[in-house]
C-alpha cells in the first residue's frame, strides 16, 4: 500500500475554471523520495498545495488523494490540522517568509510541537534544542531565543527543516527548498536534507526546477508539463534515456556544461513544440 | 583600451562602532570585449562591485577608471559618457520594470536622461530606437504598447535586455540575469545575451552565482570571497585549476546531471 497515492487528480480556479492540474497521478511509498520537476507555472506547487491541503477557497478540486488510507480531498479542516505538522509536513521555498517575523524561532518550533501533543514547556524545549542541534545548528539554545531576521539564510532554512521534521513525519513535502539559497550554502542544507530524511526514514516529495538537485537526493522523479504528468520512472533512467520529448528538452537544456562555451545552448523548443497536443 | 580599471578599491559600510568591508584592496582590469564573470556567494560584495561599476555608489578609496577616463560621480560630462556607455541589467525583471510603465517608455526612458541630451552618439528617434531594440531581442514590434504584467519572466528579461542597448552602450553590466529565471527559459536568454554581446561587440560584466552560466558566456572569471578578490583569470585555467580552496568549494557545491 502506497504511503501517498494521488489519482486523476485535477485542480481548477476562479470563475473561469482555469485548470491548472490535470488529471495528475503520482505515488509515493514509505520512505521513497520522489522528485517533481517542471518548469515555472507547471502546477509543482498547486499539486503540493492540494496534497497538504492548503490551496485558497476559490480552488476546485478533482479525483483522490489518499494518504495512508486516508482521503484528504473531502477531509475536514480539523481532521487535516491533526495531519499536518504530524504525519506530512513541508518545507517552503522562502524561509523568511514561512517563519513568522515576531516570534522567536525556538517557540514557532515548540508551538508544532504543543499542538500535537501534549508535554511540559520543558520537554518541549529540550526536544527543540535537540532538533535544532540535530540539523546542524551551533549554539542550538542560543538560536531558539533568536527572532528570524537575526539568522543568516542557510539558518533560518535549517529552522525550518527543523520544524517540519520535529514530530517525525511520515511525508515531508520540499517545495524548492534551496532556491533562495547560495551555492555553498545549498550543497550543505541538500546533505543534511538527505541524512535527515535517511534516519527519520520519511518519504519526501522534492519539488524542484533543478535537475542537477533531484537526481542527487532523489531515485525517482515525475515530471509535470502544463499540469500534466507526462513522464515517471526512476531519477537515472528518466534523465538518461528519457521517453517524452518535453523531458528530453529538459534535460538538454539543464545540462548546461555539455554544451561547448560560446555555442548556442539548446531549447525546450528544438525538442518539444509547445502547441501540440500533450501526450500523457 | 580598458574598459574599466580598478585600482586597489576599497568600500566600507557603516559608521565608527560597526564597519564592514564590503569590498577590501580590489584591483581588476577590464579589457574592451572581454566577458567577465563575476562569482561568489551572498555578501561577498558582487553587486557592490558592480554598483560602483555603475556609478550608483562611490569607492570609499581607490581609483576607478572607464574607458580610460577617471570616473568621478560629481562630474556630469563623465556621468553622461557613463550612462551612454554603461548599461545594466537586473536579477528580477519583475522588480526592475516599472509596472505603470508601458514598454516603450521603459525602454525609451535611458535616452530620455537629461545628462543625455544633445550627444550626438545617443540614438534621438526614439519611436524607431524602441522598434529596433525590440527586434533584436526578438520581440513582436506591437510589445511596445503593452505594460510589464503581460508577460512571462524571459519575455521581461528580454525588455530588461532592450532597455540597456537603447543607447547603444559598450559595456554591458549583468546582475544573476539569470537566476530568477527558470532552466527552460535560462537557455533563451543565454542564447540572446551571447548573441547580443557579439553582435554589438559589448563588454560583459557578469555577476552569478551559477558557475556553469560563467564556464559558458565568460571567458575571464574573478572569485570574490568575503569582499576578497581572492582569485581572477581565464575561465578555462580558474575552473579546471582553482588555485583557492573557496573556488574549489564553490565548484563542487554546484550539483551536476551526470554524476
Amino acid at each position: 500500500m502506497s504511503l501517498l497515492s494521488i489519482t486523476d487528480l485535477s485542480v481548477e480556479f476562479g470563475h473561469n475554471r482555469t485548470r491548472v492540474l490535470d488529471q495528475a497521478c503520482l505515488s509515493v511509498e514509505p520512505g521513497q523520495r520522489l522528485g517533481l520537476v517542471g518548469a515555472s507555472g507547471s502546477g509543482k506547487t498547486v499539486l503540493a498545495s492540494a496534497v497538504m491541503g492548503l490551496l485558497p477557497d476559490n480552488a476546485y478540486v478533482m479525483g483522490s488523494v489518499v494518504f495512508q488510507d486516508q482521503e484528504l480531498t473531502t477531509m475536514r479542516d480539523k481532521e487535516f490540522s491533526a495531519l499536518r505538522g504530524q504525519k506530512m509536513s513541508m518545507v517552503f521555498q522562502e524561509p523568511m517568509t514561512a517563519l513568522d517575523p515576531t516570534m522567536k524561532v525556538g517557540r514557532q518550533a515548540g508551538e508544532l510541537i504543543g499542538l500535537h501533543q501534549q508535554t511540559s514547556p520543558k520537554a518541549t524545549r529540550t526536544r527543540v534544542e535537540e532538533i535544532f542541534d540535530q540539523v546542524g545548528l551551533s549554539h542550538a539554545s542560543r538560536i531558539a531565543e533568536a527572532y528570524p531576521h537575526e539568522l543568516s539564510g542557510g539558518q533560518r532554512q535549517r529552522v525550518v527543516i527543523a520544524m517540519a521534521l520535529v514530530n517525525n513525519p511520515d511525508l515531508i513535502i520540499c517545495d524548492e527548498p534551496t532556491t533562495a539559497l547560495d551555492a555553498t550554502v545549498q550543497a550543505k542544507v541538500l546533505t543534511l536534507l538527505d541524512e535527515e530524511l535517511s534516519r527519520v526514514n520519511a518519504a519526501c516529495l522534492f519539488i524542484s526546477h533543478d535537475l542537477g538537485l533531484v537526481s542527487r537526493l532523489c531515485e525517482d522523479v515525475a515530471v509535470i508539463y502544463a499540469g500534466r504528468i507526462v513522464e515517471t520512472g526512476p531519477t537515472a533512467k528518466v534523465f538518461h534515456d528519457p521517453q517524452h520529448p518535453y523531458t528530453a528538452g529538459l534535460v538538454a537544456t539543464a545540462n548546461i556544461d555539455a554544451v561547448t562555451p560560446g555555442e548556442r545552448l539548446p531549447v525546450i523548443e528544438d525538442f518539444f513544440d509547445p502547441s501540440q497536443e500533450v501526450r500523457s | 583600451m580598458t574598459a574599466f580599471l580598478l585600482d586597489h578599491v576599497n568600500k566600507v559600510f557603516g559608521g565608527r562602532r560597526r564597519e564592514v568591508n564590503a569590498l577590501s584592496d580590489l584591483s581588476l582590469t577590464v579589457a574592451q570585449n572581454q566577458r567577465w564573470g563575476i562569482v561568489g556567494e551572498s555578501g561577498s560584495g558582487k553587486t557592490t562591485l558592480l554598483k560602483i561599476l555603475a556609478g550608483l555608489m562611490p569607492p570609499t578609496s581607490g581609483r576607478v577608471q572607464f574607458l580610460d577616463r577617471d570616473l568621478d560621480l560629481n562630474n556630469r560630462a563623465t556621468m553622461a559618457s557613463l550612462r551612454s556607455s554603461v548599461q545594466m541589467i537586473f536579477q528580477d525583471p519583475r522588480s526592475s520594470l516599472n509596472p505603470r510603465m508601458k514598454i516603450s517608455d521603459i525602454i525609451s526612458e535611458p535616452l530620455r536622461s537629461p545628462l543625455l541630451k544633445g550627444r550626438t552618439d545617443v540614438p534621438t528617434d526614439m519611436r524607431a530606437r524602441v522598434d529596433e531594440v525590440l527586434s533584436e531581442v526578438g520581440l513582436p514590434l506591437d510589445s511596445a504598447d503593452r505594460y510589464p504584467h503581460e508577460f512571462s519572466g524571459g519575455q521581461r528579461q528580454r525588455i530588461a535586455l532592450a532597455r540597456a542597448l537603447a543607447p547603444r552602450p559598450k559595456i554591458l553590466l549583468a546582475d544573476e540575469p539569470v537566476s530568477a529565471l527558470d532552466v527552460s527559459v535560462r537557455a533563451q536568454v543565454l542564447n540572446l545575451l551571447n548573441t547580443l554581446v557579439d553582435s554589438f561587440e559589448l563588454t560583459l560584466i557578469m555577476v552569478t552565482h551559477d558557475l556553469g552560466v560563467v564556464r559558458h558566456t565568460c571567458d575571464y572569471v574573478g572569485v570574490l570571497h568575503q569582499g576578497v578578490l581572492v582569485e581572477s583569470g581565464p575561465v578555462s585555467s580558474v575552473m579546471n585549476d582553482p588555485r583557492q580552496g573557496y573556488t574549489r568549494e564553490l565548484l563542487n557545491a554546484v550539483p551536476r546531471l551526470d554524476s
